[in-house]
Parts: C-alpha cells; structure tokens; sequence
C-alpha cells in the first residue's frame, strides 16, 4: 500500500518534469470485460505501460536512446522494445490510453491497439505512419512483449474464421505479429528460432520466359524454389546485411483472391494442433519490394513453443512495376490441403 | 498557426471524449483506424456488431435470446478524427439501449430489426433489389466484391462465410461451387426458396459447394 502510494507520487513527479519539458507524459486505464475481475496485476500492468510510454515519448522529445533499464520489463521485452527503437522511433498519440485488457486462462493479459506515430526512420515512406503496439504482461503486470501489431482489419480477418476458441486466435495473431515484427526489426535469431527444425520454405520467383511467335511477346512464369531452414536462414542474413531497412506488412486477402476457401486462420481437421494462416504479405526495403500471398503452417502442439513447420510465398504480380499478370493464391502451397492436413 | 491549434484543441476534446466513453461500463464501442474516413467507418460498424454479438452472449440474462437495438440513429454515435497518415472513427452505443426479444437476430439498423422480429417467411414472391443484384452474378470474385461494396454503401447489415453464422436460417445464402461459379441464392428460412427458379430449395442440395450469408437492410 505505502509502496504504491510512494510509486505514484515517484510517477506524478517524473510526470510534471515531463511536462515542463514538453514531452508527452501518458495515463493508462485497463478495462476488463463484464463479470470479469479486476486483479491486482491489472494496476501493476496500467501504471507499467503508463512508464513506457511515457518514457517513449520522452526518448522520441528529446532524440535520444530509451532508457528502459529501470522498466518493469522482462528481457523478451526489453529486447523487443529496444529493436523496434533502433528500426525506428515513435511517440504514443493519446496522452490518455484507455484499452480493454485481455486475461487468459494462465493469468497473462494482453493490450492491443496502442496508438503510435512513428517519427523518425531511414524508410521515408513511414514518416508520420500510424502503427499500434501490442503489449503483453504476466499475471504480475510485468510487460513480457512489446510488438507492433497487425492492422485491426487484418486481425478481425483473422480471429473471424476458423477457430472457435478466441484465446487460440489471440496466440495465433501473437505468432503472426511476432514473426511481423522480427522481420522489420532484422532480428534474425527470433526468426531462426520460431522455425521448426525440419521446416519447408518454398518461394515463388518470376521468370520471364520467351514465346516463339511472330509477336515475340515475352510472357512470365512463376517457378517454386524449395529451401530448408538452413539455406533459408542463410540467405536472410545476407539480405539483412545488404538493407538498411525493411518493412514487412501483413494484411488479408480480399474476398475476390479467395475462391471459397477461409481466409485467414484455418485449423487442421487432421491433426488440430496445426494451423494454417494465409495473408497477402507486403514487402519493402531500402534495396527492394515486392507483394505476394504469404502462407503459414503453424505448430502449436501443447507443451512446447509454436513453430513454424511451413513458409510458402508466391508473387502476386508476375510483373509488379506495371501491375500486370495477376496471381491467384495457389491452393496446393497455400492451404492446409496443399500439405495433407 | 491558430486554425492548427483550434483543430488540435478541437481532436484533444474528441479524445476525451472517447476516453471517457471507453471508461464507462455502460457502453459498447468499437475503434477502427483505416487509410480512407469511409473504411474506418464502416470497420467500426462491423467491429461494433461483433461486439454487440460477444456481449449479448455473454449476459446471462440473455442467454439463449438475441438482441436488438431499437433505432440505431437514436442511439448509436459516431466520432472521427485523423490518425497519423490515417481516419479513426470511434461508433458507440449504450447497454441500456439493447433489449432481448425472442427469436430475433442482431440487428443495429431498424428496418432489420422489424424484419427479424417475425419467422421469416419461406416463400416471396417480389425480391430485395440487393438480392436480385447478388443473383444476377455468375462468377464468385465479381460477387464477393459486390456484397462488400453494398455492405459499405449500408444496403446489407452483415455478411459471413456460412460456417461463421450463428442463426443462419435467417440469412439470404449464396451459393457457389468449387470452380467460382455462383449457383444461385437462397432466401432466409427453415424451408428456402431458390431466389432464380423461386422454387422451394434446400442447401443439402448443394453439397461440396460454399455458402456466403447476407442480410439486406
């Protein structure tokens, strides 16, 4: 009680000094739904996320590094924070955050939709970018993850279709922001890491190929090249290495792509612990850019980490400079059925 | 310099508005940021119906009953703003402006709700211009991009996959096979007519095809 009494007044003080300096100090409140009870966690997470961003705003005034030592973060967190501040910087828009918060079955809660502006990065093309944060706390309020998120749009998509229960959604959208987020923060070993062993990536290249007519109209061809996860690996560090920056979207496939089967998430009727997620991916980089339809095989067998036993993409344009030769996902590399599940 | 500092006093005082909204238990909201002010409104429309829909089955009260709001114009607001490079609307209803009645289905709009208060009817003889347009399409991508635009310009109250409707005997159904092709559409009802023979029909006639539900406002 004293301890928390001391807290607040600890905050309400950084809070002024941050406010004579201009930055943007920021207040959180955390609902719960109804017939849900409010924990003592949930303080803990409200007064915690209200620290980081508040801190956040204060790095982003002041251009400087974030000092997220004294932040009750664990080191998941902390790493995650910090690689999303190297890639770029950002502010929180609401100097008041009101969001539901999510509790599950374990305790842990989840944040989504907290509102940033990025404002600083090498990629013009984000300057002034909205882009909402996920946070994740254990049952103590401590922030396990701090991600950006999937558009709202997208993750409706997602818990919309295919599985009944919600909290499977919610980790599934975990999963699929997190793989997001590695990408644009070039963190190869989270990448690496939620790759089964054994793991199939298959890439859809364009190739021109030549009709032998009087026209001689040059046609295209998508050809599927096969890598393991250690060739795959291999040649995403050389692609990190020659980047300065990278932004990786997900967003969902428009009714008009899908000729029938779910977008978004759909379980295995096979084996009901793998799941497929399909989404078309936008890829841009400081050397490169591209638009395709991205498929995920995930495992979330009990008792161990999710993987990721598949990881197909084929392009969506076979020419994408004028828009021309439009793809439709392919249903045997982009769907359950594809892998006999 | 001033008009910029009006429109940023002005956005202050629509976020505290919204915040004091989100603060309330007596609400339903939905937020939506989306890269034109008409697809954040319209996603906000269709977060709130799914919010109304997760509430109403979570009220034990309400169980096994559905609910319906009486006159969305009367009760339902509305808030934009800009967000960074993008449009948020915030779309907000009050608990106590939600009633349950039996066997009606979810409905924010009014026409739909007096609609959803009876069994629907198995037989008509005069079509929905919306249906009439959905059936008129043969091809499975033209018509999905069809329903969305209609759901946008407020002609259908909601659409769903088949497997995703919870009442679905009172949705229209489209129907359409494995190569795109779309078959026909069925009206609402335990017992449906096929909308393009206006002959009785049933969807076991339609098996290894998919189904999207819509209703029309």
């Amino acid at each position: 009680m004293i301890r928390n009494i001391i807290h607040s007044l600890l905050l309400t003080a950084l809070m002024t000094v941050i406010g004579t300096l201009g930055a943007q100090a920021v207040t959180v409140t955390l609902t719960v739904d109804d017939g849900q009870q409010r924990t003592a966690g949930i303080s803990e997470a409200e007064r915690n996320l209200a620290e980081i961003l508040t801190e956040i705003n204060r790095s982003q005034a002041a251009n400087s590094e974030l000092q997220n030592g004294k932040l009750k973060m664990d080191d998941f967190a902390r790493k995650s924070l910090a690689r999303l501040w190297g890639a770029a910087h950002f502010k929180c828009d609401d100097e008041e955050v009101v969001e539901r918060c999510w509790i599950f079955k374990d305790g842990s809660m989840m944040v989504r939709s907290i509102p940033l502006i990025i404002t600083q990065t090498e990629n013009s093309s984000q300057m002034n970018e909205y882009q909402e944060a996920v946070v994740e706390f254990n049952r103590n309020g401590v922030v396990t993850d701090f991600r950006f998120s999937l558009s709202s749009q997208t993750g409706l998509s997602m818990t919309d279709c295919g599985t009944e229960d919600i909290e499977n959604a919610h980790i599934i959208q975990q999963q699929v922001e997190r793989f997001r987020t590695a990408y644009n923060t070039m963190d190869l070993a989270t990448i690496e890491q939620m790759f089964s062993d054994d793991a199939l990536i298959i890439t859809g290249t364009v190739v021109k190929t030549k009709v032998l007519s009087d026209s001689e109209k040059s046609a295209f061809k998508v050809v599927y090249n096969r890598q393991n996860k250690e060739q795959y690996i291999e040649n995403l560090r050389k692609c990190f290495r020659r980047n300065q920056w990278i932004n990786v979207t997900f967003s969902e496939l428009d009714s008009s792509d899908d000729q029938g089967a779910c977008a978004g998430i759909t379980r295995s009727t096979k084996n009901p612990n793998k799941y497929g997620v399909r989404l078309r991916q936008s890829w841009k980089s400081s050397s490169y850019e591209d638009e395709g339809y991205l498929f995920l095989l995930f495992d979330f067998t009990p008792g161990k980490d999710p993987e990721i036993n598949v990881r197909t993409w084929q392009p969506e344009w076979t020419d994408i400079k004028r828009k021309n030769g439009h793809q439709q996902p392919d249903d045997d590399i982009s769907t359950l059925g594809g892998f006999g599940l | 310099m001033l008009s910029a500092t009006v429109l940023a006093q002005n956005t202050d005082e629509v976020k505290q508005q919204i915040a004091k909204v989100k603060k309330s238990s007596q609400y339903i909201y939905a937020d939506a940021v989306a890269a034109t002010a008409e697809d954040a409104a319209g996603l906000a429309e269709e977060l709130l119906y799914d919010e109304i829909k997760k509430w109403g089955a979570s009220m034990k009260k309400l169980q096994g009953k559905s609910i319906i709001v009486g006159d969305t114009k009367k009760y339902h607001s509305s808030l934009s703003l800009p967000r960074g490079n993008m449009f948020r609307t915030f779309i907000y209803v009050k608990k106590s402006d939600l009633t349950a009645v039996d066997n009606a289905s979810v409905s924010i709009s009014p026409q739909e709700s007096e609609v959803k208060s009876q069994e629907p009817s198995s037989v008509q003889s005069v079509w929905p211009d919306v249906v009439t347009t959905i059936a008129s399409y043969t091809e499975y991508a033209p018509m999905a991009a069809k329903i969305k635009e209609l759901k946008i310009a407020g002609k259908i109250g909601h659409y769903a996959r088949y497997g995703n409707l919870e009442r679905s005997e009172i949705y229209y159904l489209v129907i359409y096979d494995q190569q795109g092709n779309v078959l026909t559409v069925l009206s609402p009802g335990k017992e449906r007519t096929n909308v393009k023979t206006g002959k009785v029909d049933t969807l076991t006639n339609y098996s290894g095809c998919g189904a999207i539900g819509f209703t029309v406002k």
